[in-house]
């Protein structure tokens, strides 16, 4: 059955409506809560493919768009959330469980959005619902209102840029190709709160922190549901920038390979592997910010890269966070690095070998030798992590789903092109 | 492609067999798997595109060079595993490590493009890099680390080769620009990858760090692949308006580490040190004769690959047998104990004198077919020289291991001689002593195999 696109995301509205309520009014059965979450994760990727390739407008004005690589994207992170809630379910508790498909709505909301307004009640929906499941966890107050105030700040200015680019008409925030000096603040502002969102050196401070004490189901949603995303709506906004200017896209590509060396020369040195995975997000974070601006350099934009490495490397995070909670989960780690590591059959390998070849391709080899580098220091800490496990807590920890999950990172590292099959 | 498929799961399930400590097994689905892969030979090629936006293929194809992979890998896992049961150097999961090394050597022989190459380079990387590991820790990381920035480069390299469209082997390249990039990121990998000078600081650590049967692994197969993947890289794509500048650079770093590695070889005094530093002097041999773009010394060097994935692990698995029976594999605490062991003396003679290069042993018709052909390409006359020096010092490291060991000890002191070892525990070397004889008896066959070589 297809529906109208308007229609789906009133329907999509309702699901995580349903959903919620269901959890909300069945705290005491903790799984009933938990699957209830899993349908409305599993109804919403259904719903998406069925959309595929139409757009939501009001009054002419665009604000969501259902494209094929969001999709794809969006299908892929919610397969890997629901085995994510599948595996963590105990910790599941009565205030989380209705979150779940208010972040699951903001995930939407982010990645599909075209229009910044639509992109604001996204990333507020979504800081909002990942401030409760942190709030939920007794000793992770600090994280939560760490990540509050960082998102509530990151909001300012988002609406900031927002309000800028409205009062010189653009309502679209991907291809703003004219550069008065009020839209180019107005993109400086969009950029800065979305760089403070994704924890782009210098703004990262808060995001090792916040990895290393939220609870873990809150964090590994972040990271899949939130984060992921964000760092698609990052690259759009960058690549499509024409407006941008050579100056302003250098200083970018300074900044992108600063947060690629603090995050990597941090987690070198990191004695807490939550705390190593979270300064690999602020490289992760530089990483996008650098394909985004080679993809505005050279006019070519491949979205299929950016999603191979953005869901790759939230994919294996959110896995390594979950098997660390503790030593007798911590097997499903191992694979989970050697793909974040981006070594081969793993989908991470899939990620690099496109970003090297990507940038390669597109005349720009010395970002290529740049991200080799800090490849290369992300699998000097990376092994030096899995040198401390023991032989025996490698196999520990494995379950149907954490198999499933692992699964998939095989499956994608072998054949990635099962990707443009659901987008 | 049916011969690849089942190869690999007769490799496979050596790795399962492994698991479960089956060492007959295991043993002999390595020789299937070798004899499946083998068979492979000629059998044409097959694609298919896995990264499609990117224009990734996965080729795969078998040519000489590769069945001569193939075999090494087969023979020297074999006896690998062999020895370490007899020696008593196993460890727990130590026939996985093994087992998966030889799963990505027939990977990596038969992929015929660069992506699938590459997945293989890394799989080995993470199997020897296992190996290491379960022997030591620290150095294992140190290995990873060293050979994964190695691989980087190559993936860089391959990214640039990606961008001008030759990811099959068999494509052309204008070596302009980023052509001229891509080659020399390729140079500096491969370099690292065989321990040329001065990129093999990690090699004698590493080497030294394993007992004999992992060191025969690591020098006679990971680091002969690394031969190997030279050659694929240099005479599979071909490379339009190559500077000579740029090949006689690389021929520079080959020759200088013949010469560096043999010099150090020859002022070493523990066993494990002398098979490492000789292991750079070959290595150097190698790269001089591949770097050189010349296909008569390509065809040398790949034959000087096999002999040393015959020869080194013959010298390690040696170095292991006297270290047991003498206590100490310092060539200083050793000497006469030809009169206590005869058998094995003679594998000592065996391995000096194909190191040392002399006529018919393994060595020797690689190393006089790289010296011909770079003579023939009429090459800088100091160049060959160099070569041939390296030549001579190798003779000199190598008997003066014979002679200090076997023979004439350092100092004359009244000593209780080690007794001969069990018969049994000389049969791994003594089959690989016979080899190294044949391959420098009779090495037209092996000729006539990399005679037909894929463009």
């Amino acid at each position: 059955m297809l529906l109208e696109p308007e229609l789906s995301l009133i329907t999509l509205t309702l699901i995580v409506l349903v959903c919620s309520l269901v959890s909300a009014l069945l705290r005491s059965r903790k799984l009933v809560a938990a699957l209830s979450s899993l349908v409305a994760l599993m109804l919403t990727a259904v719903l998406l493919i069925t959309q595929k390739g139409k757009t939501i407008t009001v009054d002419g004005l665009p604000l969501l768009s259902f494209d094929k690589h969001s999709i794809a994207m969006l299908v892929l992170l919610l397969i890997s959330s629901s085995l994510i809630i599948a595996l963590l379910w105990r910790e599941i508790d009565n205030v989380v469980t209705p979150l779940i498909p208010w972040t699951m709505y903001a995930s939407i909301m982010i990645a599909l959005s075209i229009n910044p307004a639509i992109l604001i009640l996204g990333l507020e929906l979504g800081a909002l619902s990942i401030t409760g499941t942190y709030l939920s966890h007794k000793g992770s107050e600090e994280s939560a209102v760490k990540y509050f105030f960082t998102s509530i700040l990151a909001g300012a200015l988002i609406i900031a840029g927002t309000a800028l680019l409205i009062s010189n008409h653009v309502y679209s925030f991907t291809g703003i190709s004219t550069a008065t000096p009020s839209l180019i603040f107005g993109l400086t502002f969009l950029i800065t709160g979305l760089a403070l969102e994704v924890g782009l050196a210098p703004f990262h401070p808060w995001l090792p922190d916040v990895a290393a004490n939220a609870p873990v189901l809150g964090i590994t949603l972040a990271i899949l549901l939130v984060d992921a995303p964000t760092l698609y709506v990052f690259f759009r906004l960058i690549s499509a920038a024409k407006a941008m200017g050579q100056i302003l896209a250098w200083i970018l590509a300074i900044l992108a390979a600063a947060s690629m060396a603090i995050g990597e020369f941090s987690a070198l040195v990191q004695t807490s592997i939550r705390r190593m995975l979270g300064f690999s997000m602020v490289s992760d974070a530089g990483y996008t910010l650098l394909l985004g601006v080679a993809c505005a350099l050279s006019g070519i934009v491949s979205f299929n890269v950016v999603i191979y490495f953005i869901t790759s490397s939230n994919m294996a995070l959110a896995l390594a966070l979950a098997s660390a909670r503790d030593k007798e989960t911590i097997g499903p780690i191992v694979p989970a690095l050697l793909s974040l590591m981006g070594l081969p059959p793993f989908y991470g390998f899939t990620a690099k070998l496109s970003v090297i070849t990507f940038f390669a391709r597109i005349g720009y080899p010395w970002m290529a030798v740049i991200a080799s580098f800090f490849f290369l220091v992300a699998a000097a800490y990376v092994m030096r992590y899995l040198m401390t496990l023991s032989r025996d807590s490698v196999l520990k920890g494995y379950n149907i789903f954490s198999l499933i999950y692992v699964t998939i990172l095989l499956l994608l590292g072998l054949y990635p092109g099962i990707i443009n099959l659901v987008g | 492609m049916i011969w690849f498929v089942a190869s690999m799961m007769a490799a496979f399930s050596a790795i399962v067999t492994s698991i479960y400590n089956k060492l007959r097994a295991t043993v002999i689905l390595i020789i299937l798997s070798t004899l499946l892969g083998i068979l492979g030979y000629k059998g044409g090629s097959y694609c298919y595109y896995w990264l499609k936006q990117l224009g990734l293929p996965m080729c795969i194809a078998v040519d000489g060079a590769s069945v001569l992979l193939v075999l090494l890998s087969g023979i020297v896992s074999a006896a690998a595993l062999v020895a370490a049961r007899m020696l008593n150097e196993e460890r727990e999961q130590l026939g996985l490590a093994i087992t998966s090394i030889h799963f990505t050597m027939i990977g990596l022989a038969y992929a015929y493009s660069l992506p699938l190459f590459y997945i293989f380079w890394e799989l080995m990387l993470l199997a020897s890099s296992f190996l290491v590991y379960l022997w030591d820790k620290r150095i294992a990381i140190q290995f990873f680390i060293y050979m994964h920035a190695g691989s980087l480069l190559l993936l860089v390299a391959i990214g640039i080769l990606a961008s001008e469209k030759a990811t099959i082997f068999g494509s052309s390249v204008l070596v302009t620009g980023y052509g001229l990039v891509a080659f020399s990121l390729i140079l500096v990998a491969f370099a690292i990858k065989l321990g040329v000078f001065p990129f093999h600081t990690w090699l004698p650590r590493t080497y030294t760090s394993l007992p004999g049967s992992s060191a025969a692994v690591i020098s006679g197969i990971v680091t002969s692949a690394g031969a190997y993947g030279l050659y694929r890289l240099l005479y599979g794509i071909k490379w339009l308006n190559l500077p000579q500048s740029v090949a006689f650079t690389g021929f520079w770093l080959g020759a200088t580490s013949a010469i560096v590695g043999a010099l150090a070889a020859l002022l070493a005094r523990r066993l494990g040190f002398i098979a490492s530093y000789s292991s750079i002097s070959h290595g150097g041999f190698m790269y001089a004769g591949l770097v050189s773009l010349s296909r008569l010394a390509a065809t040398g060097a790949l034959y000087i690959m096999f002999a040393h994935g015959i020869v080194k692990p013959l010298f390690f698995l040696l170095a292991s047998i006297l270290a047991k029976q003498a206590g100490s594999d310092d060539i200083r605490d050793m000497g006469l104990y030809a009169k206590t062991m005869p058998l094995t003396a003679f594998i000592g003679f065996v391995t000096a004198l194909s190191l040392a290069g002399a006529p018919v042993f393994a060595f020797f018709p690689g190393e006089i077919t790289v010296i011909i052909a770079l003579a023939e390409a009429a090459l800088n006359p100091i160049a060959v020289a160099i070569l041939v020096t390296a030549l001579f010092l190798a003779a000199a490291y190598a008997l003066r291991y014979w002679l200090r060991v076997f023979w004439r000890p350092v100092v004359m002191v009244p000593r209780r001689l080690p007794s001969e070892p069990p018969r049994r525990l000389l049969l791994v070397p003594l089959t690989l002593a016979i080899i190294a004889i044949v391959a420098g008896v009779l090495p037209a066959p092996i000729f006539s195999l990399l005679g037909a070589m894929l463009p």
